[in-house]
């Protein structure tokens, strides 16, 4: 495998270690100051407007993450395969696990635990910082799972 | 067929509904998972049947492919968006002559220069939306 991609698994590993740990500043420390956040899922329709889980890694993610453990205090995940190329792309898919405690977004809370596969993309730049995350999940079955039957 | 080529083919085909020249890019006994339909099985018999249902659906349907890499292992990304009209239902969900603009993304395992796996993840709340459809306990009910 070439060194670029090993580095890149090892970065991903990192982050997703981070994450199981909730230690949300190790995970943004893991990623470079400008790094683009894209949770493709994460999308609320509002009257006027769409409201989209896409922004920056220290704005959208940070607060996107933080909420989310908030939420399921017991927020874990589960590495099932990291793939990566030598142009520093990674794609990881990791199944995401947690019991709720409080309301998050429109999920009213049931006390409910969800286990859900989520594919992670991400991007490493040449200084060893992930610069791009994209997720994808199925939030029909996230919902089913946590006991909402509303769309939205 | 360089791993890159086979899921440029395959998902062009897909594209095109052209399940023959998809499965051609596939082993025989490929599987395939599309995660928010709850569907699995193969290639041949679950993914042919896929590929027909969604051009059925959605009769002009565009899918753009705007990420591809192949990592270690022979493992494909694709991340794509589908967009189409609705014109007939779609596992389950009924025509209401809807417009859907779906980001997903694919995960294909290469063998040999032959698709041997695939997932797709999409969120289906997203489709619902687009469709219509209020709530996952009605999905086949509008008023």
């Amino acid at each position: 495998m070439p060194a670029a991609a090993m580095e890149v698994k090892r970065i991903a590993e990192a982050f997703f270690d981070a994450y199981r740990r909730q230690d949300v500043e190790g995970m943004v420390e893991l990623c470079d100051d400008n790094a683009d956040f894209r949770y493709v899922p994460a999308e609320a329709w509002a009257k006027q407007r769409v409201v989209r889980g896409k922004g920056k890694v220290r704005g959208v993610g940070k607060t996107y993450w933080t909420e989310l453990i908030n939420a399921f205090p017991d927020l874990t995940n589960r590495v099932v395969s990291i793939t990566a190329d030598d142009e520093r792309n990674a794609a990881c898919e990791v199944n995401i696990a947690g019991t709720q405690q409080k309301d998050f977004g429109t999920i009213r809370c049931a006390g409910r635990r969800y286990d859900l596969p989520h594919l992670f993309l991400l991007h490493v730049n040449k200084d060893g910082l992930i610069d791009d995350i994209a997720a994808y999940w199925d939030s029909a079955d996230w919902f089913r799972q946590l006991g909402s039957a509303e769309v939205d | 067929m360089m791993d890159r080529s086979v899921v440029e083919a395959f998902l062009g085909a897909v594209a095109a509904g052209d399940s023959k020249n998809a499965l051609a890019c596939a082993a025989e006994n490929a599987t395939l998972e599309v995660l928010p339909l709850r569907l699995k099985g193969s290639l041949s018999k679950e993914g042919a049947d896929f590929i027909e249902r969604l051009h059925r659906a959605f009769p002009d349907l565009r899918l753009k492919v705007r990420r591809l890499f192949v990592g270690d292992g022979g493992v494909g990304i694709a991340e794509a968006n589908l967009e189409g009209t609705q014109a007939a239902p779609f596992y389950g969900i009924i025509n209401q002559e809807k417009h859907i603009d779906l980001d997903h993304a694919w995960r294909f395992e290469i063998a040999q220069g032959k698709i041997v796996g695939c997932r797709v993840f999409w969120c289906q709340n997203m489709l619902y939306r687009r469709l219509a459809v209020k709530r996952l306990d009605k999905v086949t009910i509008t008023a």
